[in-house]
């Protein structure tokens, strides 16, 4: 607990409740005085106060104490009254718009962070003006008539030597001027102790003269009563102090200097003494005095217990006396006012415990008295004196309280008493810690007058900030409550102040709409006090405030741009969040040795188009990975990190903009920020509106905004862009910049202006998108910064490429004949061209004779003679890469058109990748070769979906059924099935019924399905097998499925459909297992029958050709065999059992010699049958949309598995294979040979003679060892079944 | 036939053990939004969903069957009922009610008046066009296809878009015969 | 009648401000509930002061600012939900009802998966229930 005597509150006790003295002087002591610059009073002022004045004191109690501190207060009688309402708003008010211009030059000082604004102590942050103006509050309650501290205690009569009749002058000085209203309404004793003082001039006059005089005051008025005071004793005014005691006094701030220039130390000397004396050996003797006489005078009348009886009766009596408001109710000498002048005595000599009781005893006189005003001024002292006692702070708060509301209830009349009584007590809690309550206390001060209300609050809002623990989020409400109140009173500066103090608590808090109404305001504010710089700072802050309403984002932004206006500046801002950059998406493209031929094809990832450049890039570069490392040699080493781009080409920069308000925004003049530098002058960059970095710091700045952007449009060229973005739009923008001339180029950022009056500017270099490369979104692993550095290399020619009339959708199979047109728009050559392309099963080169052939026609049978039957050979397509001839690569001003083969292949959106790969003439440039990069995505609806099953013909050998289903996948496409091919040289095929029977046949409508039936057969005979090569053409067979004859059959031999064939081989290989020589592939052409034929930009196909590869044939095995004889046969069986004599063709289709042994088995067991069935339907996959038959795949198990299936109705075999069981027989190479079989049956009925099998194996053990080992050296086949019926014959037929 | 499904499907219900039902839509809310995190496109979150559903309902159409003694469905119109009934009421504890019978008898709705799924579930802005359940139209795509039907499942109504119910439009594709398609002869 | 409902994040971060009034006066609500939060701390920070019983979760009366009077609920997770009413008298047991309700709603609203934990609440579920909850302050334990 701190000693009280020492408090804030002490001190202000000091000053306010002490010994007041009238002051009477004649204008002569004025003016003597006036040569210090200082009047009577401010002369003196300094030495009226003691701090340790050593005074022994004795008041009511016997024993003595000694006086420490000690404080006169000097009126002049003019003053000593209550101050006029306005006069004391003035002085307020003067002092506020002082403390205001002090302080406005730390308005734009930095701002303070909340953790330093907490660990700072309060003295420095509570501003210190604070004293003056409760002080001046205070002064402004002083002098009432209802308590008796500021009733002068002694009065000073000053006249100086130089008057004429000294001693008259000091007898009407009293009694002729105008004394104050206190001492004539009787409402203060006027008997008052004179103290006579001669001011002498050692100017002027002699000093004798004024001895003289002072000798005859002595005789009149008494020897101890009178005193001489000599001053301006210093010859010239020239008297310098170091301290100067009176500045301190006097708060108008005029030159210092002349303030006591013509005192000397004597002089001041004699003040000193002066006064000293004065308090000391009259001031404090009076007050012993009259404490004690007036104590003895209480004590006689109101202690004891037979005066109280008396005295309470006595005031009942006298309630009924009406009393007059107008009239003092208490006259100097009733008792109350005596007891009153004795506790302010007691309380001015600091003897606190005499002054609380008489308090005490007078408080409730006046409460019955209903003596409000009494009442509140004398709790007041109460609760003072118990705090500067000391104890029992209870009762100390609870008497201020009670004070308070008293006045408060008295009404306005008391507003300045409440104002003071508060104070105190605000002061009596802070000097106990109680901040929080101190706190309260303010706000109750703060009533409707809104200057005081704003400065009482802004104390409330410092207490709070004191309080343990601080209460900021209070501290923050309270300055912005003050702040307006501020505002309200235009006192901006402070409003400002307190503004930015609230700013520390709200700032980095998610309390937005707080914040952005505090940076608003104080935006504005600014604005108004001129500082436009500040005002803009803050109000940028709350530019981006998505989250306010739309009315306040209008307002907003129309004060900023009504602030803008005003500094009649165009301002540059870094980091304007008006319209937001979203840094992940910014992307760089560029083209230094690859080129792009559309922007989509720039968005392909590099990875990809370098494994398909792999094979063309020359292999001098080792890592291809990084072009640059292959110049390292050329370049210099600066620039080894940098990217390479070429004069007079565009970089592209992709920005994407997002507009955070609702409301629409207008952006312009969006461009990017350059810095280019030739080589020549590196020192000095040729900036271009650039940051640097020292900018960066101070976020804004204003320029010129005139020939920025044009500052040196000879090294390069910028786009502009301007957009008008509604609100929440993101908006992505293309900039470009074009470097003219050789040297280095560095992307800077990105300028833009907003609604033509703010520029705004934002650095590429800012972490969030380091980070966001370092993810990899631009080329390689280096930081953006690097990646924003180009080296500007002279023009090379850069190739144009384009694929014309190239479909967006396509139907599956879809066959075209494409152009491909490549321009080369520079002087310079480039030679030998290269061009790869990544699905050659949808796009190949085609011979460039093509072009003037018109397709499809040429491909029809009949031309073939026409042109030279070019076959696929294996090298072109082996190796994807293609290469221009010369002759076209070496000279061209024209454009150069090549034809190409698009075929759809597969369904679904396919994206084609082309890379054209070309030199430059010129070896001098650093760029030996570029690529020009080409992509196209193409979507590819089904069209025809076909699937084919091979299944032996029964009955004969060599020849297969084959089914072929074809269904119509499209919602609105009509098909016709044109023909169908079968590759390879061994391979007939036919209709199986001839053609016309149904004219419909081929003809697919939309959804529809067809399947119709072919005979294949194989013509692979002894012979034909040696030379394969030759009987290539022959072989092939095409079946038309349509009937008009004028269509000829296309020729499937040819390019390009050998061309996909061979493709599509390769493509289905994989998935097809290996191709033993019982494969066929079936091509399958058709027309699409458009009517809406009209108009060029025709999206229907013209030729479809569907490839099947690898389909199986019938049996795996290389032995066919076949077996004939009677179908059915009539027997008696009377006459025993009946004997069929049946024939079996075994087929070798192998090359080598194979032995055949034919087992036939009378009976089968049960149980493999079952367990044939399982292992079957195991052996069956996915079941298949369009063939409702499956392909039979004649493997020894599914044989079984039939075996048991159809054996199942009978129990036992009926009949049995009579003749050998078991026949062995070679066969030679692609031979036949012929075997007789028979069988006996005992009953009639339909018979399965499929229970035998065939057994085979290769004879060639001596060449067997060629190299295949692979392949199967021998099998077994189960019978096929085949089934006989056997009736009874009847004797009568015969 | 199967048995009275509404019952059984309560009797299943009231046998099989549980979890507890906040922890389980929890659950599937944090699935959701991991995938909306991974693939950022909606629709590619719509497909996964229904991949996952798809995948569950494979499994869970053998559980389905074991437990609820539910006999060879003669129509699709009875297989809708069971799932109605007896499916939903096992493994979500709701049961759905079955309308809008095409004319065909291959296109009906399971509509679902409540959703365990999407208790305290709201949708944002950003992700409208997300079919919040759409693991459900997998999974029942998903065991039907196990019982050899291909079906199509889509969302008609949905609670998370404002409307006042699920609906859920199963759509009979394609009957598989379930006996073995191939016969030895020609 | 209730002015405003907000809900306050455990690093004091508004989650939720609802005002109920006609009138424009968001700024000043937003400024109330801001600095309630002080008070709040203040009586998690010495409970016993405050006479507040440990996993209590009602506050009580925060503080009575000018012709307000303002009521506080902390969850376990620290998340406060502030009351701002013109109710000359309340009765805590009417607040009480209202904060568990609200708890419940908040709880709901933050199970919403596609709700971040510790970011605004912009369910609008939400908003129509705590509405509805608002309108029925008060009449649960009139009778």
């Amino acid at each position: 607990m701190v000693d009280p005597a020492n408090t804030k509150l002490d001190r202000m006790l000091l000053d306010q409740i002490s010994p007041a003295v009238m002051v009477l002087r004649t204008p002569l002591v004025e003016d003597s005085c006036r040569r210090n610059d200082l009047s009577l009073i401010e002369m003196l002022a300094p030495y009226s106060t003691f701090n340790n004045i050593d005074v022994p004191v004795r008041t009511a109690s016997d024993q003595p104490y000694r006086l420490r501190k000690f404080k006169l207060r000097l009126f002049y009688n003019s003053d000593i009254r209550q101050r006029s309402a306005e006069a004391a708003k003035e002085r307020l008010k003067q002092v506020i718009t002082h403390a205001g211009d002090k302080n406005i030059s730390e308005l734009c000082s930095r701002q303070a962070e909340i953790e330093s604004v907490i660990t700072t102590a309060a003295q420095e942050l509570v501003p210190s003006w604070f004293q003056n103006f409760n002080k001046e509050l205070i002064d402004a309650a002083a002098f009432s008539e209802h308590e008796a501290f500021d009733h002068p205690v002694a009065c000073l009569v000053a006249v100086s030597s130089k008057d004429k009749d000294p001693i008259g002058k000091f007898v009407d000085l009293f009694n002729t001027t105008q004394l104050p209203h206190l001492l004539n309404d009787g409402s203060m004793d006027p008997k008052i102790l004179k103290y006579y003082l001669l001011v002498h001039d050692n100017q002027e006059g002699m000093l004798e003269k004024a001895t003289g005089i002072l000798a005859e005051m002595r005789r009149t008025f008494g020897a101890s009563d009178c005193r001489l005071l000599c001053i301006n004793s210093s010859v010239n005014g020239t008297e310098e102090y170091q301290q100067n005691s009176w500045a301190s006094h006097k708060n108008s701030a005029s030159n210092e200097k002349q303030f006591g220039c013509f005192l000397n130390k004597d002089d001041i000397e004699e003040l000193r003494n002066t006064m000293h004396d004065f308090s000391s050996k009259h001031i404090i003797p009076h007050m012993e005095l009259k404490i004690r006489v007036l104590n003895q005078q209480v004590s006689a009348t109101r202690k004891g217990f037979r005066n109280q009886i008396k005295n309470l009766w006595w005031r009942k009596g006298k309630d009924d006396v009406p009393e007059n408001p107008s009239a003092p109710m208490y006259t100097f000498n009733s008792t109350e006012s005596q007891i009153r002048v004795l506790g302010d005595y007691a309380f001015m000599l600091r003897d606190y415990e005499l002054a609380l009781s008489n308090y005490r005893l007078i408080s409730t006189d006046y409460k019955l008295d209903k003596a409000l005003k009494h009442y509140a001024g004398v709790q007041e002292m109460m609760g003072l004196a118990y705090f500067m006692l000391d104890q029992s702070r209870k009762d100390a708060e609870y008497c201020m309280e009670n004070a308070f509301t008293t006045y408060a209830k008295i009404g306005s009349s008391c507003g300045r008493n409440v104002t003071r009584c508060g104070i105190w007590w605000a002061e009596m809690l802070k000097a106990r810690d109680q901040y929080k309550d101190a706190a309260g206390v303010y706000f109750r001060i703060s009533g409707e007058e809104p200057l005081n209300s704003a400065v009482m609050l802004e104390q409330a809002a410092y207490c709070f900030l004191m309080s343990t623990p601080a209460m900021l989020r209070k501290y923050g409400f309270h300055l912005v409550l003050s702040g307006d109140l501020y505002r309200k009173c235009d006192q901006i500066k402070h409003a400002v102040r307190t503004y930015r103090g609230a700013l520390s608590v709200f700032k980095g808090t998610a309390w937005s709409h707080i914040r952005d109404h505090v940076h608003f305001h104080i935006g504005k504010w600014y604005a108004i006090l001129g500082m436009f710089d500040e005002g803009i700072k803050h109000v940028l802050e709350v530019l981006a405030c998505g989250h306010q309403a739309k009315l306040t984002q209008e307002l907003f932004l129309r004060e900023f741009f009504q602030i803008i206006q005003e500094t009649g500046k165009t301002f540059e801002v870094l980091r304007l969040q008006l319209p937001v950059i979203n840094f992940p998406s910014i992307e760089v493209v560029f083209e230094d040795h690859r080129t792009y031929a559309s922007p989509a094809a720039a968005n392909v990832e590099e990875s990809l188009w370098q494994a398909l450049e792999e094979e063309m890039t020359p292999s001098v570069a080792g890592l291809k990975s990084n072009w640059l490392e292959l110049q390292s040699k050329i370049l210099p080493k600066k620039y080894k990190e940098s990217n390479v781009c070429i004069a007079g080409e565009a970089i592209k920069v992709a920005v994407s903009f997002r507009n955070p308000l609702q409301i629409p925004i207008s952006v312009s003049n969006v461009s990017l920020i350059c810095k280019h530098s030739t080589e020549c002058d590196k020192s000095e960059p040729a900036s271009n509106g650039s940051l640097d970095e020292e900018k960066n710091d101070k976020g804004l700045r204003t320029v010129a905004v005139t020939g920025e952007t044009s500052a040196d449009a000879s090294l390069f060229d910028l786009s502009e862009v301007n957009i008008s973005m509604q609100g929440g739009e993101t908006v992505l923008v293309q900039l470009t910049v074009t470097p003219k001339v050789e040297g280095t180029l560095k992307l800077v950022g990105v300028r833009w202006k907003l609604s033509g009056s703010v520029i705004g500017i934002c650095n590429f270099q800012s972490d969030v998108v380091r980070k966001k490369v370092a993810k990899g979104k631009i080329k390689r692993k280096k930081s953006l910064k690097d990646n924003l550095e180009f080296l500007v290399i002279k023009s090379v020619p850069r190739l144009e490429g384009t694929i014309h009339s190239l479909p967006q959708t396509v139907y599956t199979g879809d066959l075209r004949c494409l152009t491909m047109e490549l321009r080369n728009p520079s002087k310079t050559p480039v030679k030998n061209l290269k061009m790869k392309i990544s699905h050659p099963r949808f796009l190949d080169i085609a011979d460039q004779e093509v072009m003037n052939l018109e397709f499809p026609t040429f491909l029809k049978k009949q031309t073939i003679s026409s042109r030279s039957c070019t076959t696929l050979d294996a090298s072109k397509t082996a190796k994807t890469v293609f290469l221009f001839p010369k002759d076209i690569a070496s000279s061209w001003q024209t454009p150069v058109k090549w034809p190409l083969w698009f075929r759809a292949a597969a369904s679904g959106s396919i994206s084609l990748y082309i890379t054209i790969y070309y030199e430059t003439e010129d070896v001098s440039s650093i760029i030996k070769y570029r690529t020009l990069r080409i992509h196209y995505n193409v979507e590819v609806l089904p069209s025809l979906e076909v699937s084919y099953r091979i299944s032996p013909s029964p009955s004969r050998l060599h020849e297969f059924l084959v089914r072929m289903d074809a269904t119509n996948k499209t919602s609105s496409e009509n098909f016709q099935v044109h023909q169908l091919s079968c590759v390879g040289d061994q391979w007939e095929l036919a209709l199986l019924q001839p053609i016309g029977s149904d004219l419909s046949l081929g003809f697919l409508m939309a959804g529809q399905s067809l399947s119709c039936f072919f005979r294949l057969k194989n013509c692979k005979t002894r012979g034909s097998t040696e030379d394969k090569m030759s009987s290539l053409a022959k072989g092939i067979a095409d079946v038309r499925l349509v009937d008009s004859e004028s269509s000829g059959l296309f020729d499937t031999s040819v390019s390009p459909f050998d061309l996909f064939h061979h493709h599509e081989r390769l493509h289905q290989e994989r998935h097809g297992q290996g191709d033993d020589g019982n494969t066929v592939d079936f091509i399958l052409i058709a027309e699409s029958q458009d009517d809406s034929d009209t108009g060029p930009p025709r999206t229907t196909p013209e030729i479809l050709s569907h490839y099947a590869c690898h389909c199986r044939i019938g049996s795996s095995s290389p032995v066919w065999w076949s077996m004939d004889g009677p179908r059915s046969v009539r027997h008696d069986f009377s006459s025993g059992f009946c004997e069929i004599n049946l024939n079996m063709t075994v087929y070798n289709s192998l090359e080598d010699a194979v032995s055949v042994r034919i087992n036939t088995l009378d009976s089968l067991p049960r149980s493999n049958s079952i367990t044939n069935t399982a292992s079957v339907s195991g052996y069956e996959h996915g079941w298949h949309d369009t063939s409702h038959l499956t392909d039979a795949k004649v493997t020894p198990d599914s044989m079984g598995g039939r075996v048991g299936k159809a054996l199942s109705p009978e129990s036992v075999s009926p009949f049995i294979w009579s003749g050998t069981c078991s026949t062995r027989f070679n066969l030679e190479p692609l031979s036949s040979a012929e075997v007789p079989l028979q069988i006996s049956v005992f009953c009639q009925g339909t018979f399965d003679l499929s229970n035998y099998s065939l057994q085979w194996n290769l004879l060639s053990g001596d060449r067997g060892d060629d190299g295949n080992e692979s392949r199967v050296r021998s099998g077994s086949c189960h019978g096929r079944p085949y089934h006989i019926t056997v009736l009874q014959k009847n004797k009568a037929e015969i | 036939m199967a048995p009275a499904a509404p019952k059984s499907g309560d009797v299943i219900f009231a046998s099989v053990d549980r979890v507890n039902a906040e922890l389980f839509t929890l659950t599937y809310g944090a699935i959701v939004r991991q995938l909306i995190t991974d693939l950022e496109e909606v629709e590619e979150v719509n497909k996964q969903l229904d991949q996952m559903g798809y995948n569950i309902g494979v499994r869970l159409v053998d559980e389905f069957l074991a437990k609820s003694s539910v006999s060879r469905c003669v129509d699709f119109r009875e297989t809708a009922d069971v799932i109605a009934k007896v499916g939903f009421k096992m493994f979500l504890g709701v049961t759905a009610s079955v309308t809008n019978w095409d004319a065909d008898g291959t296109t009906c709705s399971l509509i679902l008046e409540d959703n365990p799924l999407v208790d305290f579930v709201e949708l944002p802005d950003t992700c409208q066009g997300l079919h919040y359940c759409n693991i459900l139209s997998g999974v029942v795509r998903g065991a039907l296809e196990m019982v050899s039907m291909k079906t199509e499942v889509t969302w008609l109504r949905d609670m998370l878009r404002g409307d006042d119910v699920f609906e859920l439009q199963v759509k009979l594709l394609k009957q598989v015969p379930e006996e073995y398609p191939y016969k030895d002869d020609e | 009648m209730i002015v405003c409902v907000a809900v306050v994040g455990h690093q004091n971060n508004p989650l939720y401000i609802q005002s109920f009034t006609k009138a424009d006066d968001s700024l000043k609500l937003h400024h109330i509930v801001h600095c309630s939060l002080d008070v709040v701390d203040e009586r998690v920070n010495n409970p016993k002061k405050s006479g507040l019983i440990i996993n209590e979760t009602f506050l009580g009366l925060l503080n009575p600012t000018e012709n307000y009077k303002v009521y506080g609920y902390l969850t376990n997770t620290k998340v406060k939900f502030i009351l701002v009413t013109t109710d000359l008298e309340v009765r805590d047991a009417d607040a009480r009802v209202f904060f568990g309700r609200f708890h419940t709603a908040y709880v709901n609203a933050v199970s919403n998966p596609f709700h971040i934990p510790g970011k605004k609440i912009t369910s609008r579920k939400f908003a129509e229930r705590v509405s509805t909850i608002v309108k029925s302050f008060g009449l649960s334990s009139s009778s």
